[in-house]
């Protein structure tokens, strides 16, 4: 049990004890001190708070009503508890009034210990109270800094019994541009500002007992846009249903305009690269001219079959035709350069085609140049487009010859290297080099350096268009390779060429049967829409023996084949038309037919064609009308 | 709204933000949930604590100055402080406000700090990613330039090196029918007509693929551009071409934009060209130029009632040599429209199309970069 | 009408030969003069093996030329008081502004872009033909040499 300290205020010193005892007896543990003047009382409250003042009413020279003042002035809760022989009713209600908490009569002081105990217990409950309102108030005071200098929305929002906005902390303003009293008077305005695309979000998120995080945003008056991150929880009621939601909302704008900035600039980088279809171009252009050369070497091959052979124009002719191969070849070079010759990877072995191409180099390098071979024979194969490796050869085999006027030695190498560039360690692909190698005049080092330039060329002017080695790098970069350079002047130079390894088995060579000089009727449908090229396919197709129908563009082929029921053997079509694509007829018609057999035309090369997956290679057919047209046009290219 | 510990201890404790009370002495009084998340305590075992308690000695030397820093100020002061985080330091802005009893005597300050260091490392990636990506942007514009001086050189090669060849064919075929045309067949007669043409053909396409590297190589230079004069005067050259054409065309006058004239005056030539060309079927050809407003930005158009083009190729129509209709129907090497859109693209603008087989074309764009997201329509 | 030769500077000799029919087209007379380089062309107008120098009424000249080029051959020419005068006309596949540039400053007359379609180009030999040759008053031959 607590020790209580007892101010008693009486003349008497015997009452004094007789007052203690009294306390004593209802068990209170007491220390006391006696005063009976206002300075005894001063002295006495500035030594030691009492927990209780028991006072007289009648002393000489010092009134209770005095004592109760100073008691107060220290404290305005320590009961004050008169103790008097007599005091008439008026006077005990004005000290009572004036703070005095009992009266005990002083011949009735078994009272007294009762009284005490239960003043000390009011006044504890008294100072608990006063205490909890100073912390409410603390609180309030405290969430009210918090509520200001948190950067983050602090609010409360209760949705029944009927909804209002009990709660929103400054922040509020800076972020959408209004007050917080402006939100307590209309418990709308709070949705009213949302981005309309995001208020039923929220409003749905707030009336469930999970409301959780998410994002939203607010639209200002200004237009501007706010984007907002909620944390909040449901306050439910006794029976579980959520009838407030509280938490923070935050300012996240930045984070988003930032993300958005960066979107954006990866938008444009984008936007920069696809700028790039200058390259394009340079595809676009070139397949139109080398639809064009066909045509005008068709012409010449016509008119050359129309003149005697001793006719005098022939020699015009000569020239015509001539001009129109360099045209083509032209066009060719452009094409590889500009990357956007549809390639079509085979599986191949390099020796094979190094191989084939000794038969050509004897004609293209001369008598003085003497050629040899190092060819692994355990060599991965490798997977690239045929045409485009043997441009890469030819196109090295003529710089070479280029090099050593007065002949040379030749030396095409082939092996396994241990990875792509060559020069690591790291054996990370599997890969296969080929090398050729001159002892040709050899290049400078700033020659070297420019050597896959486009463009550039050491040859007189006229002599080349300095495309071969940068169609080259184009073609082996294309297929995944890395080609370089190593020359000294007046040794030589070597061109290397590595290419990834294939895991794929090479496609068995299909041995390629003699072309039949003429068909036999066999119906073949040719689209095209240039009538030129038209015409003179159809021509050479008729004269070969064929049936032949023809078609401007797909729209009519597929009229034709539909709707007029044209039953073909075999669909010869340029892939490049307006609207439809030819690879897309060839799709529309297999729908049809499954086991149509196609042969793309493609102003593109006179060597193989694209969209190589649809055709059955093995299909006689094609492969006559193939080396029927390639015979054609290589012979008008001569 | 009277808030009792509770609540306030409820909401102190749903924010993201590291709230703590310490006293006069820098001992901790209070720290909210976000704390203990952060530095792993549990607030019981910190009341009592101070920061050089709990943190090493530089922060909490860094913690107590600030402490002090809002007690003497007596109002809330703000500042940047640093603390252990899991991954190494973080970053936080706090304010600091001290609390004061009855007597207004400062007995505690009142921390609340947040974390921005995600901010900021996110500013600072946006700043490295936009230098970065400024970086690659000028880069690409560089391999662009390169690419486009490769285009250049590329014309000028083709312009040269395949020019000489048509001319050999040609002059060969003109030599054929002037000393042999007599006597050779109709047929061979023919054919060499159709040599020639040929070879016209492409000598214009070289042509049109030098006005095209032209377009893009030179410099844009932005003046106040008056596109109303400009229309007038492409519709001069228009009709002196063919005089006996009726053709309605409506220019307003006053249509004015930055822009370099030389390029805008090639578009208007490619669009309004190609309108009269379409509409050279009709009777009643009517071609439009106006202006309309995007959002705020200037968008111009130009329309006519001619031939008109299926939409669902439109998305080739601006690239170089497509064609939507066949070279019979209408001449053309398809090219200018490449032209337009490298002109409109290098203003920064838009263009786009909106036509339907039989019911005419409209082209429309834009010559000023506009804001982020914004699409013509 | 101004009697003495053309000197053709051209490579190409498809063109060559389309030249000089285009001139007897014209019923141009004058004696043409083929150089199928600059070298050669060069060499003609200052021998330097003592024999007689070439004095063209007229230079038609290709730019691009092998070994040493047009241009180069222009500036020779401008650079040399015998020949400064000279009529020289450029003929050229290029109309490329920086050659048309380079061309008059260096001293150029004329320049003329070569015509893909044949038919043009006898019109315009017989344009340039006639204006040189008959329509220009020529610089009185130069007392040195």
């Amino acid at each position: 049990m607590a020790e209580i300290h007892v101010l008693v205020v009486d003349d008497s010193a015997d009452d004094a004890v007789l007052i203690v005892r009294q306390l004593s007896r209802a068990g209170l543990v007491v220390t006391s001190t006696r005063a009976d003047t206002a300075s005894g009382v001063q002295a006495a409250l500035a030594e030691r708070i009492p927990d209780v003042v028991i006072s007289d009413y009648n002393m000489p020279g010092f009134r209770a009503e005095d004592a109760l003042d100073q008691v107060r002035a220290r404290d305005a809760d320590i009961p004050f508890i008169l103790v008097s022989g007599q005091v008439g009713e008026e006077t005990a209600a004005a000290l009572m009034r004036a703070g005095v908490r009992d009266f005990v009569l002083k011949d009735r002081l078994t009272r007294l210990g009762p009284a005490v105990q239960r003043e000390l217990r009011e006044a504890a409950d008294r100072r608990q109270r006063r205490r909890a309102e100073a912390a409410l108030r603390d609180s309030e005071e405290r969430f009210r800094l918090l509520a200001e200098h948190a950067q983050d929305i602090i609010f409360r929002y209760r949705r029944l019994p009927e909804p209002a906005m009990e709660y929103l902390s400054p922040a509020v303003e800076s972020v959408t541009g209004h007050r917080p009293e402006e939100f307590y008077a209309d418990p709308d305005l709070i949705f009213q500002l949302l981005e309309p695309e995001d208020r039923p979000i929220i409003e749905q998120s707030w009336r469930s007992p999970r409301p959780g995080t998410l994002t939203f945003r607010w639209r200002r008056s200004s237009g501007e846009v706010v984007w907002t991150e909620q944390r909040a929880v449901a306050i439910t009621d006794a029976a579980g249903r959520p009838v407030a939601v509280e938490g923070i909302l935050r300012d996240i704008t930045e984070r988003v305009t930032a993300e958005q900035e960066r979107a954006g600039l990866e938008r444009q980088l984008r936007q920069a690269e696809r700028l790039d279809s200058l390259g394009q171009l340079a595809g676009g252009i070139a397949h139109d001219f080398n639809n064009l050369l066909a045509v005008i070497a068709g012409y010449a091959d016509m008119l050359s079959e129309e003149l005697a052979a001793e006719h005098p124009g022939r020699a015009d002719l000569e020239g015509i035709k001539q001009a129109a191969g360099r045209g083509s070849g032209l066009t060719r070079q452009m094409l590889i350069f500009s990357r956007l010759e549809p390639s079509q990877p085979e599986i191949l072995d390099l020796n094979a085609v190094v191989a084939d191409m000794q038969r050509l180099l004897s004609r293209t390098l001369g008598e003085d140049i003497e050629v040899t071979t190092q060819l692994d024979p355990a060599l991965p194969p490798v997977a690239m487009d045929r045409s485009k490796l043997e441009q890469v050869l030819m196109n090295a085999l003529v710089n070479s010859r280029a090099a050593m006027p007065s002949g040379g030695q030749l030396t095409i190498a082939t092996g396994i290297a241990t990875s792509i560039a060559g020069d690591d360690g790291a054996a990370d692909t599997p890969a296969v080099y080929l090398t050729i190698t001159d002892t040709g005049c050899g290049m400078s080092a700033e020659v070297a350096a420019r050597a896959f330039e486009p463009f550039y060329t050491t040859k007189g002017r006229g002599q080349g268009t300095g495309l071969g080695l940068a169609t080259a790098y184009g073609a082996v970069t294309e297929a995944g390779g890395t080609i370089s350079l190593d020359s000294r002047v007046g040794y030589g130079t070597t061109l290397r060429v590595c290419l990834p390894a294939s895991e794929a088995a090479v496609s068995p060579v299909t041995a390629v049967p003699a072309v039949r000089a003429s068909g036999s009727g066999e119906r073949i449908l040719v689209v095209e829409d240039e009538r030129a090229v038209r015409d003179i396919v159809c021509r050479i197709l008729a004269k070969a023996g064929y049936q032949v129908h023809s078609a401007a563009d797909p729209q009519q082929a597929l009229k034709m084949c539909l709707e007029d029921s044209l039953i073909v053997d075999a669909l010869l079509t340029d892939i490049i038309m307006p609207g439809m694509s030819g690879t897309q007829l060839a799709a529309e018609l297999r729908n049809h037919r499954p086991d149509l057999p196609v042969l793309f035309m493609s102003g593109y090369t006179n060597g193989p064609t694209p969209g190589g997956q649809q055709l059955p290679p093995d299909a006689p057919l094609i492969r006559e009308l193939h080396q029927l047209l390639a015979q054609s046009a290589a012979k008008a290219g001569e | 709204m009277r808030v009792g510990h509770e609540q306030l201890m409820a909401l102190i404790d749903h924010t993201s933000a590291v709230i703590y009370m310490r006293d006069a002495d820098g001992r901790y009084l209070l720290v909210n949930r976000e704390y203990e998340r952060l530095f792993k305590l549990r607030r019981e075992d910190i009341v009592g604590m101070t920061d050089h308690d709990l943190f090493p000695e530089a922060i909490a030397d860094d913690f107590r100055a600030n402490d002090l820093r809002a007690f003497a100020r007596g109002f809330p002061v703000q500042m940047e402080e640093q603390a252990p985080g899991d991954d190494g330091l973080r970053t936080y802005v706090t304010v600091k406000f001290p609390l004061t009893d009855a007597s207004g005597r400062s007995y505690a300050v009142c921390g609340i700090s947040t974390d921005i260091t995600e901010r900021k490392h996110a500013e600072e990636q946006v700043r490295r990613l936009n230098d970065e990506l400024e970086m690659r942007v000028r880069e690409r514009t560089a391999e662009l330039e390169a690419s486009t001086r490769e285009l250049d050189a590329f014309a000028y090669s083709v312009s040269h090196d395949l020019r000489a060849p048509l001319r050999s064919v040609e002059g060969f075929s003109q030599i054929l029918l002037e000393d042999y045309g007599d006597a050779l067949a109709e047929e061979a007669r023919h054919h060499l007509g159709r040599i020639q043409a040929n070879v016209a053909r492409m000598a214009q396409m070289i042509d049109d693929l030098l006005n095209l590297s032209r377009a893009t190589r030179r410099e844009l230079r932005r003046a106040p551009t008056d596109i109303s004069a400009l229309a007038h005067e492409v519709a001069t050259e228009l009709r002196d071409v063919d005089p006996d054409r009726v053709v309605d065309l409506v220019i307003p006058d006053g249509l004015v934009v930055q822009g370099d004239p030389h390029l805008i005056r090639l578009v208007l030539q490619n669009l309004l060209g190609n309108a009269w060309k379409f509409t050279v079927h009709r009777t009643d050809a009517e071609i439009s130029l106006f202006r309309e407003q995007h959002d705020g930005v200037d968008v111009f158009a130009v329309r006519d009632n001619g031939a008109g083009f299926d939409m669902r190729y439109a998305h080739k129509l601006f690239d170089p040599f497509q064609r939507l209709h066949s070279a019979t129907d209408f001449e053309g090497t398809g090219i200018g429209l490449a032209i337009v859109h490298r002109i409109v693209t290098r203003h920064g603008g838009q263009i786009c199309a909106e036509s339907a087989p039989g019911e005419g074309a409209t082209f429309r764009f834009s010559l000023t970069p506009a804001p982020a997201g914004w699409v013509i329509r | 009408m101004t009697d003495g030769p053309i000197l053709l500077v051209e490579d190409n000799p498809d063109d060559v030969l389309f030249t000089l029919r285009a001139f007897t087209r014209n019923h141009i007379r004058n004696e043409i003069v083929v150089a199928g380089d600059g070298e050669q062309a060069l060499r003609l107008l200052f021998p330097s093996d003592g024999g007689q120098p070439l004095r063209p009424a007229l230079i038609l000249l290709d730019i691009k030329l092998p070994k040493i080029d047009g241009l180069e051959v222009l500036r020779a020419v401008r650079g040399d008081a015998r020949t400064r005068s000279l009529p020289v006309v450029v003929l050229t596949t290029s109309s490329e502004e920086r050659d048309i540039v380079e061309s008059y400053r260096l001293g150029a007359n004329s320049f003329v872009r070569k015509p893909v379609v044949f038919e043009e180009f006898v019109l315009a030999a017989n344009v340039l033909g006639m204006y040189w040759l008959l329509v220009n008053q020529p610089a009185p031959p130069s007392r040195d040499g």
